[in-house]
Parts: C-alpha cells; structure tokens; sequence
C-alpha cells in the first residue's frame, strides 16, 4: 500500500470531524484535497479503513456510509444539536451522537414496534423524554459480520 | 418486543432501557472524535460491558472477532 498507516488515521479523523461539524460524509474528492494526496491513493486509503471496518463504505466503494455512530444516509433516527442535523444508524447510535459530541441534543425517532415517533433530549450527560426500549438483535460475535444490517 | 418478534418474524436479541444504553453510548462513544482513537480491542469492549453488568452469551465474542 501507497499511503501510510498515519495517514490512515488522518483520513479516519477528517471523516469523523467533517461529520462531526456539518452532519454529513466528506466526499473523496474532499479527503484527497485536505489531505493532499492523489484521488486514487485516497481512494486506497479509504478502502483500507473500510476493510479494517474503521468506517463503512458506499456499494461502489468510493464513498462513506457509516462513520459508527454517524450515517451518511436518512435514517429514522434523527439527532440535532448545535444548529447541526444528523442521522444516527441505530437506536443506540442516536445517543452515541450526543455521547460523542459531549454535547447537548435533541433526538427523534421512530419506534420499530409500531412506528410512533419519539423525542428524547440529552441535557447536562442525562437523557431525559419518552421512556422506551432500545433492542439489540445482533449480538456481540456478529456486529461485524454485516454491520448494515446490524 | 413480543408481537414485534412475531409480527416480523425477527428473533429478540436483547434489551436495555434507554438510560442504560445511555451509560453505554457514553462509555463506547466519548472518545470517538479523538484523533488518537483506534480500533477497541475485544477486552476493552468486554470490560465496558461488564462495567454495565451486561453479560451473558448475547455479550461475549468469538474468539478473533475484530472490533473497531
């Protein structure tokens, strides 16, 4: 491999801080420029932290679809906080967000069960709003089988 | 859970209340946007689990299981 494993972990710190701060997936053609690296060593770069599942990648393999706890694509579980939006990946993603950010948050969900909707609010590190469950349905051995599905 | 289960034909897993999926979001996420963040070894993920009592098959791994 062409790029180096620090390098690497730049990469996987960019992707985290651009979702961080503006609620969405930093493009490939975003890390190599802040990076400074060609686009194909980008690329590279970005397929090593998917195979290492550091983040999860798009089906062309070109682009981020989960940064755990952050999703690249609309889910049901919604999250704001300082001005920004995000979609969590899960029930438990969508505390990992506020968690996460050390931050203040405002979350909305849908229930699976019957498909309600939710709103909990993350004030001074404790959650307050609408008691529920959260279910796990993977367990531990097999959360990086298919993380999509888990 | 139950008429989810059946109506979805989807096994249950396991489950916790938001409070406490929140005491495990904390310990799991705090450190997530740190630069120095790497891949949590299967210990430490045992060790956060059993810091929040959760045990049982359902939490414990297979062997070389890798984790982020």
């Amino acid at each position: 491999m062409s790029v180096s494993e620090a390098t690497l972990w730049q990469m996987r710190h960019l992707i985290y801080q651009v979702f961080a701060t503006t609620g969405r997936a930093p493009d490939l053609p975003r890390l190599a420029r802040t990076l400074d690296l060609a686009e194909d060593d980008a690329l590279e770069a970005l397929r090593a932290l998917g195979e290492m599942h550091s983040v999860f990648l798009t089906g062309d393999g070109r682009g981020v679809l989960m940064a755990n706890p952050f999703s690249a694509v609309p889910t049901p579980f919604r999250v704001s906080a300082n001005g920004v939006d995000w979609w969590a990946n899960c029930a438990w993603d969508m505390l990992g967000i506020p968690a996460a950010l050390g931050s203040d948050a405002t979350i909305r969900a849908t229930y699976a069960a019957d498909a309600t909707a939710t709103e909990l609010r993350v004030i001074d590190g404790r959650v307050e709003g609408d008691p529920g469950i959260i279910h796990f349905q993977q367990p531990f051995r097999h959360w990086y089988d298919d993380l999509r599905h888990t | 859970m139950n008429i989810w289960s059946v109506t979805n034909h989807q096994t249950i897993g396991a489950t916790m209340t938001i409070g406490k999926c929140w005491g495990l979001a904390t310990a799991w996420y705090h450190d997530r946007l740190s630069p120095d963040f790497h891949r949590r070894t299967v210990e430490q993920a045992l060790a956060i689990f059993a810091e929040l009592s959760l045990t049982g098959p359902f939490w414990s791994p297979d062997t070389g299981t890798p984790t982020p």
